[in-house]
C-alpha cells in the first residue's frame, strides 16, 4: 500500500521583520533586517545588546478574547497569533474534520519566564554570604507568585492553548531541542498524518530566549555576535567577519494535512511534505562534529525519504546562523552529500535577517522555502560582503534570486547534536 | 508487514533503589521512599529522595558531571541501567540505528549558583539592577551554566556516553513527558527509521525551586499524619494531593527481529499508543486500544496514573470506567506513584516499568495507602496484596497537571 501523502495547506508567521507571512515574505526578499537594540529588557551592562525583536505586537489581544489566556508567556502570545493565521489561511476551521483527528506538535520554547522577579527574590533571600535561606525563597515566592505565573513557564503550556483554542483533540506533543526544535515537530507531525495517527496537524515553533538569563547564557558561551554598533549588518552567515549568532524570538506555524483529505475539500495546496531526515552528532554538547557526520547523513536520509536526488535538489535553505563553526561545517557537509552540484544550488541563510529564533528557525525556514517554490524568488544571505575560503558556496548574496524552483531542502542543527533536514516538493498532483 | 517493537531493558533510579528490580519490589511490598525532607532548620516537607545516588558510578568523567543538573545525572544512570539490563553489546551495535528520546522540560537551577552573580547585581535601591548584572553578575557564572539546564542535554549527553546516533528527541509535555517519548520512540522503529531506541525521562521533583512551585500550584498533600509514607493516596477517598519525588526510568525498545537475533530476553511486546491534549483521557486510552486491536474486554489491568489529586483521579477513573464500558468490573487497575512520589517527566516511564514486570510475573502490586473507595469508583482498585493473575495486555497511563494525556498497551510476546 501507497503511503499517505502529506501537504502544507495553511502558513502564518510572527518574526522580527513582520507580524504575517505576506510582511515577512517581503521583507525577507527586501533583504531588511530585523535586528535592533534590545528594548524588552535593559541590556546595556550585557557583552550582547542587539537582537531581533517582535515589533508593534498587540498583547491584549488573545487575553481579552479568553480569560484563562491572561498572563501568557511572550511565546504563546506569538503563537497563537501564527496559529491564528494559519488556521484561517487553511480554511481547516469550517472543513468539519473530527477533533480527534486533528493535533498538535510543537517545538515550542521559554517564554513565560520572569527574570526581576526570581532574580529580586533569591537575592532577597540571600544568607549573608552567597548562599540561598532556601525557606526565605520559599516563604517569598508563595507570596509573590501565583499558579498562573508558575504554570504559564512549563514549554507545554503553549501546545495546551493551542490545543484548546483551536479545538484540536488528536495527539498533542512539544519537543524542545534547541535550534531544530520545530524542524523536527514538523517532521514528526508529518509522520503521524503518514501513519495513520491523524488527518490535520498543527506544528511549527516559537521561543524568545530575549530575557536576561538566555542572553547570559548564550554570551558566556561565547555564541552571540557582539557587533553592538551595527546591529543591522550583525548577523552575517557564511561572511568571513561572521563573530557569532544573533538572537531573535517569534513564531511559524503550518498546517500539514493529509493530500486525498485536502483535495477533497478543495484546499489550497502550498507544497508537498517530502522528506525527512533526524540524526544525533553524539559528539560534543556545543560544537558540531568537525566531519559533520550527523549533518551529512541528515541530508542524505530527508533526501531518500522524498525519493530525490542530489541533482534534483534546486534550493537549500541553510542553516546558517553566523558562527564560525556551524557555517564552515554546514558547508562542508553540504559538499559531502551534493559532490559537485553543491557549487550548482543556491544555498541562502534567511537568519542573516531574521537573527536566529532557536526553536522558532525551523519552521519559519520552512515557510521562506515553500514560498521560494511558490514564488520562484530566493531569499538572501544579506551581509555577505567578504568572502570565506572555508565558505565556497553560492549563498545569494544580498540579493533575492529569481529562478524556478521545485524541491528545496530545509537544515536545521540544534545545540547538543540533534540534525534534522527536511525536503518539501512542489506540487505536481 | 509492520515492523513489531519489543522491549528489552529496563532501568530505573528511584527513591526505594538502583534498578528495576528494587523500584517492582518496593511496589509489591508496599514499600515507599517518601520520608521528611528538610530544607533548611526551619523548613521541613515530604518527598522521595534518592538518597544514595553516586552519579560518579555512572560518569566517570568529572568535567561532564559539573554541567550535569542533577536531573540529567539521574537521566544518564536510568540510561545506563537499561542498557545494561539489556544485555546488548554495544561495540556490535550499529550506532547510526540506535537513538534516544528523552522526556524533560524546565530544570531547576540550584540557587547557590545564581546567588554569588546575583549579590553582584542588587542595585543602591536593593532591587536587582540589570545594567549590574550584566556588568558584574553575568562574569560570575561558570561559562556552560546554561548548558546544565537546557532541557534536550539529557539526550545529549545520553547520546555522547553511548554514541547513539540514530534520532534524538526532547519531548517536554509536563508530566506525560517520558512516556509520550517512549510512545514516540515506538513509532520511530515501527516506520523503520532506527531499530533500537533508549527512551524514558527524569526529574528531581524535590529540588527546593520545584517543590515551591508545587506549593504554588496547591497540589502538594494536605494530609495529615507522623508516618509520611501514608500521606499519598491515589484513588483513596482520603486522597489528598501529591507527595513529590526524584527519579529516572528508561526502556531500550527494539525491533523484533533484532532482538530475536541476538536472542535477547523480551520483556513486552508494545501494542499501541495513543496521545491526545490535556482533558483527553479517553481519546487517549481508546487510540492505544484500538492500535493494539485489544478489545476492552481483553485486557485486564491498567496501571493508572493515580496521581492523588482528587479531581484528577476523578477524571480518570470515569474515563477508564466508559472506555472499558461494560467490563470495567472485571478490571485490575493498580497505581504506584505512592512508593517513589510523583516524578514528573519520569512517571510515565516508571509506571510503564511496573507494568511491564506485572506483565511478565503475572503479578500485580497493590495501591499503596488506598483504603476506602471514593463511592464513584466503577472498578476494583487492587488493594492489601499483589493479586496473582494471568494477564497478557496491559495498560499504562500517564495524564495530569494539565499536561498531556497519553496511554501505552503492551503486550505478552506470543511466538
Amino acid at each position: 500500500m501507497d503511503r499517505r501523502r502529506v501537504v502544507i495547506t495553511g502558513m502564518g508567521a510572527v518574526t522580527p521583520i513582520g507580524n504575517n507571512v505576506r510582511e515577512t515574505w517581503r521583507g525577507l526578499l527586501e533583504g531588511r533586517s530585523g535586528i535592533g537594540k534590545i528594548s524588552i529588557f535593559d541590556a546595556s551592562g550585557f557583552p550582547t545588546q542587539i537582537a531581533g525583536e517582535i515589533k508593534g505586537f498587540d498583547f491584549s489581544k488573545w487575553p481579552e478574547k479568553d480569560e484563562s489566556l491572561c498572563l501568557l508567556g511572550r511565546n504563546s502570545h506569538f503563537a497563537l497569533e501564527a496559529a491564528s493565521e494559519a488556521m484561517k489561511d487553511s480554511g481547516v476551521e469550517n472543513a468539519r474534520i473530527p477533533k480527534n483527528r486533528i493535533g498538535v506538535y510543537f517545538g515550542a520554547g521559554d517564554g513565560g519566564f520572569d527574570f526581576s522577579e526570581y532574580a529580586s527574590i533569591i537575592s532577597e533571600s540571600l544568607n549573608g554570604g552567597s548562599s540561598v535561606k532556601m525557606k526565605d525563597y520559599r516563604d517569598k515566592s508563595l507570596k509573590r507568585l501565583t499558579p498562573k505565573s508558575v504554570l504559564e513557564q512549563e514549554p507545554y503550556q503553549t501546545v495546551n492553548h493551542l490545543a484548546r483554542v483551536f479545538q484540536a483533540q488528536g495527539t498533542v506533543s512539544n519537543c524542545l531541542t534547541a535550534c531544530a526544535a520545530s524542524s523536527q515537530a514538523i517532521g514528526e507531525a508529518a509522520e503521524i498524518i503518514r501513519r495513520g495517527d491523524a488527518d490535520v496537524m498543527i506544528t511549527g515553533g516559537t521561543h524568545s530566549m530575549i530575557h536576561p538569563l538566555g542572553v547570559a547564557g548564550f554570551n558566556l558561551l561565547t555564541a552571540l555576535s557582539v557587533r553592538n554598533d551595527d546591529p543591522a549588518r550583525a548577523s552575517r552567515p557564511f561572511d568571513k567577519g561572521r563573530d557569532g549568532f544573533v538572537l531573535s524570538e517569534g513564531s511559524g506555524v503550518i498546517i500539514l494535512e493529509e493530500l486525498e483529505r485536502a483535495k477533497k475539500r478543495g484546499a489550497k495546496i502550498y507544497a508537498e511534505f517530502a522528506g525527512y531526515g533526524a540524526t544525533a552528532d553524539a559528539f560534543r554538547l556545543t560544537d558540531p562534529h568537525p566531519d559533520g557526520k550527523g549533518a551529512v547523513q541528515a541530508m542524505r536520509l530527508s533526501l531518500e525519504d522524498a525519493l530525490v536526488s542530489i541533482d534534483g535538489i534546486d534550493y537549500i535553505n541553510a542553516h546558517g546562523t553566523s558562527t564560525e563553526l556551524n557555517d564552515f561545517i554546514e558547508t562542508s557537509s553540504v559538499k559531502q552529500v551534493f559532490k559537485d552540484h553543491a557549487y550548482r544550488i543556491p544555498m541562502s541563510s534567511i537568519k542573516s535577517m531574521l537573527g536566529h529564533m532557536i526553536a522558532a528557525a525551523g519552521v519559519v525556514e520552512l515557510i521562506a522555502s515553500i514560498l521560494t517554490i511558490r514564488e520562484g524568488i530566493i531569499p538572501p544571505t544579506i551581509n555577505y560582503e567578504t568572502p570565506d575560503d572555508a565558505c565556497d558556496l553560492d549563498y545569494v548574496p544580498n540579493n533575492a534570486r529569481e529562478t524556478r524552483v521545485k524541491n528545496v531542502l530545509s537544515n536545521s542543527f540544534g545545540f547538543g547534536g540533534q540534525n534534522i533536514a527536511l525536503v518539501v516538493k512542489k506540487f505536481e498532483g | 508487514m509492520k515492523r513489531r517493537v519489543v522491549i528489552t531493558g529496563l532501568g530505573a533510579v528511584t527513591a526505594p533503589g538502583e534498578g528495576a528490580e528494587l523500584l517492582w519490589k518496593a511496589a509489591l511490598d508496599q514499600r515507599s521512599g517518601i520520608d521528611f525532607l528538610s530544607y533548611d532548620d526551619d523548613w521541613t516537607s515530604v518527598g522521595a529522595l534518592v538518597r544514595d545516588f553516586e552519579p560518579e558510578k555512572f560518569i566517570e568523567q568529572k568535567k561532564a558531571l559539573k554541567v550535569m543538573a542533577r536531573d540529567i545525572q539521574l537521566a544518564v544512570a536510568g540510561a545506563k541501567l537499561a542498557i545494561d539490563d539489556s544485555g546488548l553489546n554495544l561495540s556490535k551495535t550499529n550506532r547510526e540505528r540506535f537513538g534516544t528520546l528523552v522526556g524533560s522540560g524546565v530544570l531547576n537551577h540550584e540557587l547557590d549558583e545564581l546567588a554569588y552573580s546575583l549579590q553582584n547585581a542588587v542595585g543602591d535601591d536593593g532591587k536587582i539592577d540589570l545594567r549590574k548584572f550584566g556588568e558584574e553578575g553575568l562574569p560570575a557564572l561558570f561559562p556552560l551554566w546554561l548548558l546544565k539546564y537546557l532541557p534536550n542535554m539529557s539526550a545529549c549527553h545520553i547520546s555522547i556516553f553511548f554514541n547513539l546516533e540514530g534520532p534524538n528527541n526532547t519531548i517536554t509535555t509536563g508530566a506525560s513527558a517520558s512516556l509520550q517519548a517512549v510512545g514516540e520512540a515506538y513509532h520511530i522503529i515501527e516506520r523503520g527509521s532506527a531499530d533500537l531506541m533508549l527512551a524514558g525521562g527524569a526529574e528531581s521533583k524535590v529540588n527546593p525551586v520545584g517543590m515551591t512551585h508545587y506549593e504554588i500550584l496547591g497540589v502538594l498533600s494536605k494530609a495529615t499524619g507522623n508516618d509520611p509514607k501514608t500521606l499519598y493516596r491515589p484513588f483513596d477517598s482520603d486522597a489528598a494531593g501529591v507527595v513529590v519525588g526524584e527519579g529516572s526510568g528508561f526502556v531500550l525498545l527494539e525491533e523484533l527481529e533484532h532482538a530475536k537475533k541476538r536472542k535477547a530476553k523480551i520483556y513486552a511486546e508494545i501494542g499501541g499508543f495513543g496521545s491526545s491534549y490535556s482533558l483527553g483521557h479517553k481519546i487517549a486510552m481508546r487510540a492505544a486500544l484500538d492500535a493494539s486491536r485489544i478489545p476492552p474486554s481483553g485486557l485486564g489491568y491498567v496501571q493508572a496514573a493515580g496521581v492523588g489529586i482528587r479531581t484528577e483521579d476523578a477524571l480518570e477513573a470515569e474515563a477508564i470506567y466508559e472506555v472499558f464500558n461494560g467490563c470495567a468490573r472485571d478490571l485490575l487497575v493498580s497505581a504506584s506513584k505512592p512508593v517513589t512520589g510523583f516524578t514528573g517527566f519520569s512517571a510515565g516511564v516508571l509506571d510503564l516499568v511496573v507494568s511491564t514486570l506485572s506483565l511478565q510475573n503475572g503479578l500485580i502490586p497493590p495501591t499503596m495507602n488506598f483504603k476506602n473507595a471514593d463511592p464513584s469508583l466503577g472498578f476494583q482498585i487492587v488493594k492489601g496484596e499483589p493479586v496473582q493473575k494471568k494477564i497478557k495486555s496491559a495498560m499504562t497511563n500517564c495524564f495530569g497537571f494539565n499536561g498531556q494525556c497519553v496511554s501505552m498497551v503492551t503486550k505478552k510476546l506470543e511466538s
